[in-house]
This record gives structure tokens, sequence and C-alpha cells, in this order.
């Protein structure tokens, strides 16, 4: 990795997610990678991660985001919000990963494969008497976003340039298993049909990672000797679901557009 | 040494010799005599019973209320080797139950649950549940074995003594102890200050738990109250209390005071409730009356939920919690317009429901929810996750026609980039 950085530029807080990182690496369990070189208690020795670094095949998210599906937009102009009516307007929360399989790695550009993701996110909202008071009854929503893409990272600005970042973009299908519950079960509509079913459409991101290797190279190392990690990162994303049925207009809109932010592993 | 020593000794060799043999001969004899038979080691694979076995969370060998109720059988697959004319016996407590004085005597803690004469090499021994609960350990009372030993709050770990027994009480055989097995058929206390609050086609309760050991969840029971709103008038309410057999047909929401709100209070009203009980006529079907804070009767009849007591056994719940620190939950299944009370009991482990909580009355009515109001505004959605559109409905559509070159599109290209990595390669 010719990325240099000033060690002095490392913050604290960035260091900690490095370690995180790492941990993360540890917890789901990655197998050590073969070197000729090895580690012991002061880290690697006889190693030199331009030709020795471990072979990178996929990567990895632990994601995490506002989320607040546009279920109201299939009912733009008409002035009725059902979501917000019983919802509100406040800041609900996705939690999610994605691996991706770095299929193709395109010289002096990046890298290029398909990628699935899944999410999950839950939301409590309130129900009213005839009279517009509020009731005492629960409702709940919630959705389980998922996806398949094409991924495209950009790492050769990284690789050949001072600058840490990554940019990426994801194009693909979307698909959610959503369900409302009243504290009893799944509540009906008054023309029979279940408060529960999925919807799908249109998926795609774009995003921006900062590689976290050039804070500790040394560690980075270490973490691709001991765990496989090749490169971790942190990454801000726009996040766009269609979830309409691409318009097909017998769907609930659970999708939503929103920032994504996370800790990326590349192994 | 001495000759003369080494010569006696060598005379002396062939006696001890038979002198030590007879002895193991005769120590054979008497252990042959001890264990003529011998009982082989119970494992969990020799234990069944009627009732339908608990997750493994939920002590599956044990004996909760429920199993006494429905006069449950333990089964156990007993081998012996050596059959003889003794009887086979089971004692069961939580003492040494091979020790006469805890079978025989006035000092005896242990009580026998089976007895059988020479029964063959293998054979399988039936337990009633009852006959095991029939002995209230703290009380030492020994009862018949009837359903009424279901209701006594008792629980303790115990020990089956399988064993040959002589005339004399004396075990004749090893003696085969099973510690897998306990009795627990009381429930935890009762969370209080239940209150209810209005949903639709439910009623949503409230409690403050009482945090007691062994809890796991809670029981939530409904009743319909076969009664009618009164003119809130204590006086007349007292002397007007007649149970009646149909349900209301009011449908509009029962008026908890201005200061109620959709919640109703129920420590207020069974306070009130009590004294109009007082001064009711006696009935011998239980019944409960509760007033509004303004003197209102909020709902009455005979219901058969009584505060305190443990739940009817014919009584399903209508609603559950499976978390002990939960503080409310849903009474479900019910019917819009009607007054129903609703009582709460806590969960042990074993499933056993604890004694009831007060009462709480509500309505359930019509809410706002948000699915359907999100139907009722127009929304496509919803429908099941199981379910699916017949195809002609689908094929041909835009939409359908997008999917496919969406799909078509990816397979291409990926398609296309790994044939010019290789070539490049």
């Amino acid at each position: 990795m010719k990325v240099q950085c000033m060690r002095s530029k490392c913050s604290k807080a960035i260091r900690l997610a490095l370690a995180l990182a790492s941990a993360s690496a540890g917890l789901i369990g990655l197998q050590s990678v073969a070197h000729a070189q090895g580690v012991d208690e002061f880290g690697p020795y006889g190693y030199d991660h331009e030709t020795t670094a471990s072979e990178q095949n996929m990567a990895v998210e632990l994601r995490l985001g506002p989320y607040r599906p546009n279920i109201d937009e299939e009912f733009a102009g008409s002035g009725q919000t059902p979501y917000a009516d019983h919802f509100g307007n406040g800041r609900r929360w996705l939690l999610g990963m994605e691996i991706d399989w770095e299929l193709l790695k395109i010289p002096d550009f990046g890298t290029f494969g398909p990628g699935a993701g899944i999410g999950f996110t839950k939301m409590t909202g309130h129900t009213f008497l005839a009279n517009g008071e509020e009731a005492d009854q629960t409702t709940k929503l919630s959705i389980i976003p998922m996806y398949v893409d094409a991924v495209l990272r950009v790492d050769q600005v990284a690789k050949a340039t001072p600058v840490p970042l990554v940019p990426y973009a994801k194009l693909g299908l979307g698909y959610a298993l959503w369900s409302t519950n009243n504290g009893v079960g799944v509540p009906k509509a008054k023309d029979g049909s279940k408060g529960d079913d999925t919807s799908w459409g249109l998926n795609w991101s774009l995003g921006l990672m900062f590689l976290l290797d050039c804070l500790d190279q040394q560690s980075a190392n270490a973490l691709d000797g001991t765990h496989g990690v090749n490169h971790s990162y942190v990454f801000l994303e726009w996040y766009n679901s269609e979830l309409n049925g691409f318009g097909s207009g017998n769907q609930m809109h659970v999708g939503t557009n929103t920032w994504m932010t996370g800790i990326a592993l590349e192994l | 040494m001495n000759p003369m020593l080494l010569r006696r000794l060598t005379l002396l060799w062939p006696l001890c010799l038979k002198l030590v043999f007879g002895l193991g001969v005769l120590g054979v004899a008497l252990e042959h005599e001890a264990h003529a038979q011998t009982i082989l080691p119970l494992t969990p694979s020799a234990f069944s019973r009627n009732q339908p076995s608990r997750r493994t969370t939920q002590k599956p060998f044990w004996i909760n209320r429920a199993d006494c109720l429905a006069d449950d059988v333990l089964h156990f697959q007993i081998k012996v080797m050596g059959v003889t004319d003794y009887n086979f016996e089971v004692w069961i407590g939580d003492k040494d139950c091979s020790q006469k004085p805890q079978r025989i005597g006035s000092l005896a803690e242990c009580w026998q649950v089976y007895k059988e004469s020479a029964p063959s090499a293998s054979f399988t021994v039936d337990l009633k549940v009852r006959d095991i609960v029939s002995k209230h350990p703290a009380t030492g009372q020994l009862s018949k074995g009837t359903i009424d030993d279901c209701n006594d709050n008792w629980a303790s770990s115990l020990g089956f003594y399988f064993m040959y027994v002589d005339d004399t009480g004396d075990v004749a055989s090893n003696n085969v102890v099973w510690q897998n097995t306990g009795v627990d058929i009381k429930g935890p206390l009762p969370p209080s200050d239940v209150h209810v609050g209005i949903g639709n086609e439910e009623l949503v309760a409230h409690w403050k738990t009482s945090g007691s050991v062994g809890l796991v969840g809670y029981n939530l029971y409904c009743s319909g109250v076969l009664g009618t709103e009164v003119t809130p008038s204590p006086a007349a309410s007292s002397s007007a209390f007649t149970p009646i057999s149909s349900t209301p047909t009011n449908s509009s929401p029962i008026d908890g005071g201005p200061d109620a709100g959709n919640l109703l209070d129920a420590s207020t009203a069974s306070a009130a409730s009590d004294l109009l009980d007082a001064a009711s006529p006696a009935s011998s079907v239980p019944y409960t009356r509760v007033l509004s804070p303004d003197g209102g009767v909020l709902c009455e009849g005979a219901i058969g939920l009584v505060p305190g007591q443990l739940p009817p056994e014919e009584l399903k719940p209508c609603g559950s919690e499976t978390s002990k620190t939960a503080t409310s939950g849903y009474a479900g299944g019910l019917v819009n317009g009607n007054t129903y009370a609703v009582a709460v009991a806590a969960i042990d482990e074993l499933g056993n429901p604890g004694e009831l909580s007060n009462l709480a009355c509500g309505v359930p009515e019509y809410v706002d929810d948000f699915f359907p109001s999100y139907k009722s505004a127009g929304g496509g959605g919803g429908g099941g996750i199981c379910s699916f559109s017949p195809i002609e409905q689908t094929t041909g559509s835009p939409a359908t026609k997008l999917r496919a070159l969406l799909g078509l599109g990816l397979v291409l290209v990926l398609g296309r980039l790994r044939r010019s990595e290789r070539i490049r390669q």
C-alpha cells in the first residue's frame, strides 16, 4: 500500500474504529491466512505487505443509518399521511450487514462484483380513538429490507494517491418483508387484507469509504497477517431503495432515501 | 528366623489357607443373601409420562400444577437382576428413604407411592402424580391423592427410592434413587395495580410486577362480564345486583370518570367493589363488580375470575407476555362494545400460573390503527407475506419486463467483465 498518512493526523477515535474493525474480523470467525512470515507478541515480523498481502475476494459491511420509510409518498397529492399520523416524523434506525464478492479486479481501477445485504428496523406508533384521542393500543411496523446488487469500488485513488478514499456505487434489486402488529397479532383492514406483505424495487447507493489502514499501517498489516483482513474502512453512503414494485401500485413503499454509515472490511 | 517357629508355620499353613477360603465363601454367601436382586440404575431414557413433554428449559421431568390437574402418570422402566419374592416399593421424600426410620414410625417423612409383589425382571412402574403430591412436605400431612392436592402451593425437589423391601420393612436389595423429578405446583406472586386501556378488539393491561422468584412471564385472563351498566347510584346498584345472562348491547365506551381517561382505575374500583360485595345478596356463583370513581357500575356479573385465587383450569389465557420484566400486555380476541374483566397471573418456568391479580374492566372499541388506516387511504400493499398474485396479472406488465431486463443486464455485464479479466490474465 503506497498510501502514506501522517501518524500525527490519526485521531484516537479513528484508531478506535480500526480496533473495532479488528474485533469484528475476529467475531466473524475469519481464519488466519497462511504466510511465510509470522506474528508474535510484538506484532508481525518478516512481513512486506506489498508482496505478501493475503488474497482479497470479498467485502463485509456492518451498516447503521436512520430509516424513515417512504410510505406516505404513495398518497402524494391526496394530503393523506397514514405513516406520519401514526408513527410521526421521528428518526428510526436500521441495522444491517452486506457481503460483497469482489469477483473482478479491474487493474488500475478497482473491483466489481455482486453483493447482498439485509437489515432490520422496527417502529412503534400510536392509534387513535374515534374521538381523536390517543388510544392505549400501540401499532408496530417491522421492515426487513434486503437487496442483491452489483458493487463497483474504485480503490485506485487510495492506492495511487495520498488520498485514502474509495468511492463506490451499488445498483441492484431491493426486496423487503414488512409486517404490522397491533399487540395481539397482525391486524386486518376492513377489506380483510392482512397487514404484512413484501415490497420490491430498485436499490442503489453512492458512497465514500475512508481507508483506515493509513492511520496505522503496522496494525493493518498485522490484521491481514492474523485475520486475513486486507483493508478496513469506515464509510458514508447515500442509500436509495425505491421499493414500490417498479410503480406497480400494489405495494407499500417501505423503501427509503437516507444516509448510511458503518465499517467495511475487505477480506 | 527360629527353625522351630518356621516348622510350626509350615504345619499351620494349610489350616490358614482353609480358614481364609472358608471366610471368603461365607462372605460371598452373605453378600448373595443381602443382594439376591439388583435394580439397574435409572437413566432419563427410562422415564416417560402421559402428559406431553415440556421443553428442556421448563424442567420436563418435574411435576407442575397442570400435570396434577390432568392426573398425569409417570412411567419408569425398571430392570432387575435376580427376581425375588420381596415387594418392590417406591418411596418418595427429601430425606434418605432407604433408612427404615424414614419410612416406618412416627418420625418417618417419606411416603410410599408404589408397591408390587414379585414383578418380573423387566417391568414398568406407573406413578400417579396425585399420589406424589399427596403429601405436603411442610405440613407432613398425607392426603388421598385427589385433585384437591393440586391446589396445595408447594415446591420441592424429591428423591424417588426404588427398592425391594422385606416383610419387616428392611431394604432387601440395592436402592436406586431418581432425583431428576420434583414438584412445583406453586405459581409466582401476582402483579399489582392492574389497569386496562382501550384497543381495537383488545384491551391493553398494565401492571406492577411482584418481582417474585421464578417468574418468567405473565398470562392474561379475560371474562366477558354478564351484566349491564347501572345508574351510578351506590344504593341503587347494591340492591339491584342480579347476574344477567346476556352481554350488553350498548357499544359506547364506558366512562371511567373525568380523571380516568382511557385507563380504568381498577384499584379504586376494586375497593368500591369490596364494599358492594359485602352488601350484595349471598350467591354461590363467584362474581365481581367494579365501580367507576363516581359510583357507576363499570362491570358486574358471574365472571369466574376471582382475585387472589388461581385461574380456573378451563379458562384459556386471552393474552400472554413471555418477558419477566414486562409491565404491560395485550388481551385479545375480544368483541368491541362488550365489557370485559381482565386479570393477570404471573407464570413460572414450569408454566404454573400464580394467583390472579385484581380485576380491571374495560370496553374494547374500534381504534384507528396504522394498517387499516393505510388501506382506507387507498394504500395498495398488504395481504400477507405468503400471498401471491395470479400469473396473468403480472405477466407482461411493465414492472415484470423491467425486472427481467435488469436481471438479464446484470448477468451479461458480469459475464463480460469476467471474460475480459481472463483474457487480460
